[in-house]
């Protein structure tokens, strides 16, 4: 069976973005309301959330979503009157809730029934607030409102010459607030005369209690036709009759009572023709134009123009560099002409041009880490709560922007760190008491610039990381020989913990096992060129930093030759650059190194790796480009350094896939296509990632 | 062309009903709190205002008063969900001239606003 809904496709991308925002306000909310409890301000904004996603839901016909946001926007309604205090039990169920709730929203997409018991969601809503009403005091008796008794005020002197007239009305019992029909017939009557009698009372329309039937009897000097007309603007009256009672001048009323004129229930024509019927002179406003404002200041577009946009901004950057180039060679060969001159002036003009679009096209696809950080407080509570242990996560710098595409490729990485955090570095409360610390943990997750790169911090006050036990451990797996282990440093037992395949827990948890682990963070973030470092004070806590660039889609990199090749390092990785001459070149394990700085450092020839030529090591001198990668470092081997230069990645391209010790492409300046070596990739395939040592 | 600001926090619901209205031939005016729902009722002098009562910053209630406070002619439809009857009656007392009922059916609102405009 095919579902369906009210929404055209042009509205799916604001209905899903706005509903998004509601269940990120609640997911945030419902925690931050256990932490805190009864806060007035939140729960007022967590009732509103389900408020307007009912709202959503209801225009397009979501039943199922509408129960259940109902269900929910009454149990913080609850909240809010003090009818019951905040509790676990509670706050479990409203986001068991939200997930569902997320769940029927697929519907929409899917157009598939979601496998949610609303109805029994809806129940154990019912069940609570029933429960946890009943366990309360029985309500307070309702508050009566003070109430004003309508004293006819009219100047009687007028009393005499005006005409009595009784009105009877029906109010649509599917009203929601026939009370407010009933007292807006009430104004009504005010502004054309003086009311006598009326039912209900004053008072009892005050309580808001529903109204079927309204009857009143009233004085007016004005018409028939004007007081019909007037009381017929009153929506959800179903049927409506006016008769004339009394009058002092019998000539101008009809001679019998008019008959009651039954009022249609359906809505007046006059609905189609609105312009027509407009006062040209609002209300109160005189009919100069008012100033216009700046009403919407933001647009909403779709990520796919942005890519192309940004796809756009980076062949012209290319075409930049080949304009730069041929105004180089055009200066020396044709100095001092007039037209070169100009053409010149002009390039440079465009290149200023290219570089501020850039950066104001970048400037657009920013997004600030909230987006991403905003799902952890939900993701740590549950965390917390399954391994029994009690955790605050602080987040600072959500404001910190950073391109669109690179957000998206750091949200596992956080997921994973932040789970091993709350998994292998907290303590259980008791332990923390007995260590005299306090029984809450802290995690500190945070974002900021520095030099133009985002540094992301997630640091928790737990147990810290324990060298010899991470020793011991990889002695075990196999890692290490018990005479490496000896001589190693507290600081590289703890980088272990990036090695592959390894953990210390003794048995894999199903969050922060399931096959990923740290190592699988470090090359994720090493593949969007960035780094992650890990400190960590013994009993006191651990630090993981993320250093990230900016963006992905221009890279700053060393252009080398390698043979017929031009080759792109991401700068990123490289340390320093070398000369070398034959005779430094020395064999250790079969494999080419050269003493830098008495260390060893291991060398990998790039002609060689990919297969170009082998490398000749007789030659007379070498380059050497050293790169790192965590504590790890080699020399690749190039014929020459050919200098740096910002390049806007291209994808290789389904067609190529993914190709061993290859990142990507970029285009130069003089056309030529090159490629961007995978740095990561290179330390993998040549093996150098388990001799850990060099 | 009669001018309608709407006032609502939830977008989707201010595009759709934004959307109704201007097929309709309105020109619409669009605020997403009170504070600034006030601030347009006096630069655009907008001839109806349907209005939320459930927003941040500012609720339409204050809003609707504060509205009132500055064009007591001014001609304010409410927004309202179940389950918020006394406050509709109070947004009646307050001075809004109707009040339509949130899922709400394209002829009540257009009904809603010519009667208004009559």
């Amino acid at each position: 069976m095919e579902l369906r809904f009210d929404i055209e496709k042009e509205e799916l991308p604001i209905f899903m973005a706005e509903s998004d925002e509601q269940f990120q306000l609640l997911d945030d909310g419902m925690v931050q309301l256990e932490r805190e409890g009864e806060n007035p301000d939140l729960l007022q904004s967590l009732f509103r959330a389900a408020h307007t996603l009912k709202g959503a839901a209801g225009m397009i016909g979501h039943k199922r979503m509408v129960a259940l946001t109902h269900a929910l926007e009454t149990a913080m309604d609850g909240l809010r009157k003090n009818s019951y205090p905040v509790s676990t039990s509670l706050i479990d169920l409203c986001l068991e809730a939200t997930d569902a709730l997320r769940n029927l929203r697929g519907e929409i997409l899917t157009l598939q029934p979601a496998p949610v018991d609303v109805d029994g969601l809806v129940a154990r809503f019912n069940a609570f607030v029933a429960q946890a009403t009943g366990a309360a005091a029985a309500p307070a008796a309702e508050t009566k409102q003070t109430v004003q008794a309508v004293v006819p005020t009219a100047a009687s002197a007028e009393a005499a010459s005006q005409t009595v007239f009784k009105v009877e009305a029906e109010i649509s019992p599917t009203s929601i607030a026939s009370a407010a029909r009933a007292f807006q017939l009430v104004l009504a009557l005010q502004d054309v005369g003086v009311i006598q009698t009326q039912s209900p009372t004053q008072a009892e329309i005050d309580s808001a209690k529903p109204v079927q039937k309204f009857s009143a009897t009233f004085q007016s000097s004005q018409t028939y036709e004007e007081i019909y007309k007037l009381l017929d603007m009153v929506s959800e009256v179903n049927k409506l009759t006016l008769q004339q009672v009394s009058g002092p001048d019998t000539l101008e009323k009809p001679t019998a009572p008019l008959p009651a004129l039954d009022k249609p229930a359906e809505v007046v024509e006059t609905a189609r023709v609105p312009q027509a019927a407009a006062p040209a002179v609002p209300a109160g406003a005189s009919a100069a134009a008012a100033p216009k404002v700046a009403l919407e200041k933001t647009v909403r577009t779709s990520v796919e123009r942005l890519d192309n946009l940004m796809n756009l901004v980076g062949e012209l950057i290319t075409d930049r560099n080949r304009l730069y180039q041929l105004r180089n060679s055009l200066d020396a060969r044709f100095r001092n002409d007039d037209h070169v001159e100009t053409l010149s002036e002009t390039v440079n003009h465009i290149g200023r041009i290219t570089d501020q679009l850039q950066k104001e096209v970048m400037s657009i696809r920013m997004l600030p880490v909230g987006n991403v950080f905003s799902k952890f407080p939900r993701m740590v509570r549950d965390l917390a709560n399954k391994f029994g242990k009690k955790v605050d996560l602080v987040i600072e710098g959500e404001d910190t922007e950073m391109d669109r595409s690179v957000i998206e490729e750091i949200n596992d990485p956080l997921i994973h760190t932040l789970r091993n955090a709350v998994d292998h570095g907290i303590e259980r409360p008791e332990v923390r008491l007995a260590a005299g610390k306090p029984e809450r943990a802290r995690v500190l997750l945070a974002a900021r610039y520095e030099q133009g790169r985002i540094i992301i911090t997630v640091e928790d006050d737990g147990k810290g990381i324990d060298g010899e036990k991470i020793k011991a451990s990889a002695v075990q797996k196999g890692f290490l020989s018990e005479a490496e282990a000896a001589v190693m440093s507290e600081d590289e037992a703890v980088n272990l913990i990036f090695a592959s395949g390894f953990s210390t827990a003794s048995t894999l948890s199903d969050i922060s096992g399931r096959g990923v682990g740290l190592d699988i963070v470090r090359n994720n973030i090493q593949r969007l060129n960035g780094s992650i470092m890990v400190e960590t004070w013994k009993g006191q806590g651990t630090r993981f930093q993320l250093s990230l660039p900016l963006t992905l889609a221009i890279v700053p990199t060393l252009l080398v030759r390698v043979r017929e090749m031009t080759m792109a390092i991401p700068l990123v990785t490289v340390l320093e650059t070398l000369r070398i001459a034959k005779s430094d070149i020395q064999t250790v394990n079969a494999r080419p190194v050269i003493i830098l700085r008495k260390k060893v450092l291991p060398l990998v020839s790039l002609a060689s790796t990919f297969e170009l030529e082998k490398e000749d090591y007789s030659a007379r001198q070498h380059y050497v480009v050293v790169v790192g990668s965590g504590k790890l470092q080699m020399g690749l081997m190039v014929d020459r350094l050919l200098g740096q230069e910002e390049v806007v990645v291209k994808s290789l391209g389904s067609l190529i896939g993914e190709v061993h010790g290859i990142a990507s492409a970029a285009i130069l300046g003089d056309g030529q296509v090159i490629l961007i070596v995978d740095v990561q990739d290179l330390f993998r395939m040549s093996g150098l990632q388990h001799a850990m040592t060099g | 062309m009669a001018k309608i600001l709407i006032v609502d926090d939830a977008e989707f619901l201010r595009m759709r009903i934004s959307k109704m209205l201007t097929a309709e031939g309105y020109e619409i005016v669009e605020a997403d709190n009170g504070a600034k729902a006030v601030e347009l009722y006096n630069q655009v002098h907008p001839d109806v205002v349907m209005m939320d009562i459930t927003m941040p910053e500012m609720d339409g209630l204050t809003a609707l008063k504060h509205i009132k406070a500055l064009d007591p002619k001014a001609k304010v439809i409410m927004l309202t969900a179940l389950g918020q009857e006394s406050v509709v009656l109070e947004a009646i007392k307050s001075g809004a001239r109707d009040f339509v009922v949130k899922p709400f059916e394209r002829e009540r609102v257009l009904g809603a606003i010519s009667k208004l405009l009559a």
